[in-house]
């Protein structure tokens, strides 16, 4: 059941059907435009990940991961120009501390303490839902949920031939997860199921704004490099990250908060992390 | 002995013997060796089908997932051995049917479960307005049912009353202006709005839906809803259908209360009407017996023996007043009938001396020997009335009559005659009584109605003033009363002056 709310009346609500109308005709057309912007922006992070030129790869994470973190401070705050410049600063910097060797890469999570940062100066980033729950129950299902995907990959890699299940050296290790906390999983939440899945069901029914929200991410990491591109590597992705991502809007209409869902793409990023190719 | 499964007991059995299930299907395909592409693989069917019966859309969808994450392995292991082969196409599509059977069957069941509930939820609310419960008491049930069927964070139904108005369970209900109810309540069919609450909640919004309650070609009422989750082009019907069902109940449960009511109050009336029929028939038993005991009295002491003259005058003078006050009496009783039947009492105006009529009325009281004192004062120039004699002499017995039971005795009763215009003359009967209370004052003119005072021992049936308005508006003219804060009262009576052409002139 979902966190209850206050009383409300439905006869007493405010109601302008034409401002309705033209409301969920415009978000087609603005959430398309800003996809397509973001797209863009990663299509060409791709491409210069896919130089293999180090310092480039580093400006392909920061202008992609930069764009979809700037679009969600941009859905909360108007004056994010003052912060999407620095966070794609501090991203470039962070990227560039990463390359320095395996330890740097606990340089990502300063993005996090960035964000916090950013809700400390503006409390109006909390309406992305950048906030605890109300009770523990969403982050346990979270942590149960990322479990049992991570678990069900593990066991699926164990099973699968090209793959196996241990853990790299540590530092590679800790480096990848850190990347996931401070970048990927962070990025995802707060552009997917902060900006796309909450502007969605606000105007459309919820399934759709699911559905949207879940295409959306898997575009995403569909066309990202780090991704193998054998078949079932992709399939995989398919269905793990379609899940994780649906599961993560379940977990964020339920609890109003991005945490429960980040909490199990972690875990789930955790198991991935062991993964390796023969 | 058969024990019988708690619930949640017969619910973990069920969820226990799915998992086995699909174990067992999970255990034999691995046995036959040929992986997801096994023929057994459409043995998920029966698990997926059985939950979504049981467990509805949910528990059907999870089962299949449930199937998915058993196959998935198996499922990549093939792919990657093999590629994409039609048998692994074939395994895929078969997931992609149990989990569309998962979500299908188990919203056919879902709706049928939600079909049942509704008409039993609507079958005991009728039952339970039907019982007589009060209107407000009957939405508030209505209110409580349609939020437990539509799973629903609030609902709300009000009732349209015949002025236009609505009203809920509180009371009489304002539809603020630009909200849906009253968008809803002007148009002409429902609406569902997202994003509905002023509260903004990340990820998720509130739902509102509103409908309205058309019975035949009137609208009856609106309901509304509120909840996270769609609602579905069903559930809005549902909502109609329910809220159309409930408003009429609550419709008929309101007009059975207003016909209790109407009846209750009816009764009510004839009950009192019944209590002042046998006060008035006691009232005029007393005041009938009065006058009769000392017309029997003084004239069996007549009979009895000789009297000296002046005794005997003095006696029969106490009969003559007192089958004048039986006369009196007799004919308000009489005219009152009469007014109450609708029967016109015939007035014939004529010209009439002002002055004799006081002087002949203060005469009348003189020799009845009330120890009052009567002096009588005439304008100059005041000389006749345009009315009826005889009903100006009981109009002016009646309001003498009444100074005189007030008052106390060796005090002052006032009559007089000033020009109130060019046609009306005003006549004045006042007396040094303790006047009329405040609250009294608006219903004296009304029939029955009697002054009560402690320790006061007038009598009377409540006519006298009754018939002295009745009287005096048939002929023309208008009554009034007047208190001195204790000091007396003043009655005034407004009459036509100047004489016209004489006629009869009816009573209404």
């Amino acid at each position: 059941m979902p966190m209850p709310l206050r009383p409300f009346s439905a006869l007493d609500a405010p109601y302008d059907p034409l401002a309705a109308a033209a409301r969920r005709r415009a978000l087609p057309r603005a959430m398309l435009g800003a996809l397509a912007a973001i797209g863009s922006l990663f299509v060409v992070a791709v491409w210069l990940e896919l130089t293999r030129h180090e310092w480039l790869r580093v400006v392909g994470l920061a202008v992609g991961h930069g764009a979809l973190l700037t679009a969600a401070v941009a859905r909360t705050i108007p004056e994010w120009p003052r912060y999407g410049g620095g966070l794609v600063i501090l991203l470039l910097a962070v990227g560039v501390t990463a390359r320095q060797g395996p330890w740097g890469a606990v340089a990502y999570l300063a993005m996090p303490l960035a964000l916090l940062s950013v809700l400390g100066r503006d409390r109006r980033l909390a309406a992305l839902g950048i906030c605890l729950p109300l009770t523990w129950l969403p982050l346990a299902a979270g942590a149960g949920f990322g479990a049992l995907l991570g678990g069900h990959l593990l066991i699926s890699a164990s099973l699968t031939v090209g793959y196996h299940v241990g853990l790299p050296p540590v530092s590679r290790y800790l480096a990848a997860v850190a990347y996931d906390v401070g970048v990927n999983v962070l990025s995802a939440e707060c552009f997917f199921r902060g900006v796309v899945f909450d502007a969605y069901q606000r105007r459309r029914p919820v399934l759709l704004a699911l559905a949207v929200s879940t295409g959306a991410a898997l575009a995403r990491y569909l066309v990202d490099p780090a991704l193998p591109r054998s078949v079932e590597a992709m399939a995989g992705a398919v269905l793990y990250l379609g899940a994780l991502s649906a599961a993560s809007c379940g977990l964020f209409w339920w609890s109003g908060s991005l945490l429960p869902g980040a909490l199990a793409g972690v875990l789930f990023f955790l198991a991935y992390r062991a993964v390796g190719a023969w | 002995m058969v024990t019988r499964l708690s619930p949640p007991a017969w619910t973990a059995v069920r969820l226990v013997s799915l998992v086995g299930l699909i174990g067992a299907i999970t255990a034999v395909m691995l046995w036959d060796g040929r992986g997801p592409a096994s023929a057994l693989r459409h043995l998920f069917v029966l698990p997926t089908a059985w939950a979504a019966v049981a467990l509805g859309r949910a528990g059907g969808v999870a089962t299949a997932a449930l199937v998915a994450l058993v196959d998935v392995p198996l499922l990549l292991r093939a792919i990657e051995a093999g590629g994409m082969t039609a048998e692994a196409v074939e395994a895929i599509v078969t997931l992609a049917v149990l989990l569309s059977i998962g979500a299908l069957a188990g919203g056919l069941a879902d709706r049928a479960r939600r079909h049942l509930t509704r008409y039993e939820a609507v079958l005991a609310l009728q039952q339970a307005i039907g019982r007589g419960t009060p209107l407000s008491e009957g939405i508030a049930l209505a209110n409580r049912t349609l939020r437990g069927l539509l799973r629903a964070e609030s609902a709300e139904i009000v009732v349209r009353r015949d002025d236009g108005s609505f009203v809920d369970e509180h009371g009489v209900r304002e539809l603020p202006r630009g909200s849906l109810g009253a968008w809803v309540a002007s148009a002409s069919g429902g609406a569902v709005l997202r994003d509905a609450s002023a509260e903004r909640q990340p990820g998720r919004s509130l739902r509102a839906a509103a409908v309205r309650l058309v019975a035949g070609d009137r609208v009856i009422g609106l309901a509304g809803a509120a909840r996270l989750t769609d609602f579905s082009r069903d559930e809005r019907a549902a909502l109609e259908t329910l809220g159309v069902q409930v408003a009429l109940a609550l419709e008929n449960a309101r007009l059975g209360n207003e016909l209790e009511s109407r009846v209750a109050a009816a009764t009510r009336e004839l009950s009192e009407l019944d209590r002042a029929k046998t006060e008035l028939v006691s009232i005029a038993s007393h005041e009938l017996r009065t006058p009769l005991t000392s017309l029997r009295g003084y004239s069996e002491l007549l009979l009895a023996r000789r009297y000296a003259e002046a005794d005997a005058r003095k006696f029969v003078t106490v009969i003559h007043n007192e089958a004048a006050r039986l006369g009196r009496l007799l004919d308000n009783l009489l005219d009152v009938a009469r007014i109450e039947r609708g029967q016109r009492i015939e007035l014939r105006p004529m010209p009439v001396d002002v002055r004799a009529l006081l002087e002949g009325c203060a005469e009348l009281f003189r020799a009845q020997g009330t120890g009052r004192c009567f002096t009588v004062a005439v304008d100059r120039g005041i000389a006749e009335l345009l009315v009826d004699r005889d009903a100006m002499e009981r109009v002016l017995s009646n309001l003498v009559s009444n100074a005189v039971k007030y008052s106390p005795p060796a005090t002052e009763i006032r009559l007089s005659a000033t020009l109130d215009s060019d046609e009306h003359v005003l006549i004045a009967v006042e007396d040094e009584g303790p006047g009329i209370p405040d609250a009294d004052r608006p219903h004296i003119f009304e029939r029955y109605y009697r002054v009560s005072r402690p320790g006061s021992t007038a009598r009377g049936l409540g006519l006298g003033l009754a018939l002295v308005k009745a009287l005096v508006e048939a002929s023309g003219g208008s009554v009034a009363v007047a208190c001195g804060g204790g000091k007396g009262s003043r009655f005034t009576v407004s009459l036509p002056a100047a004489p016209g052409v004489p006629g009869a002139r009816p009573l209404p």
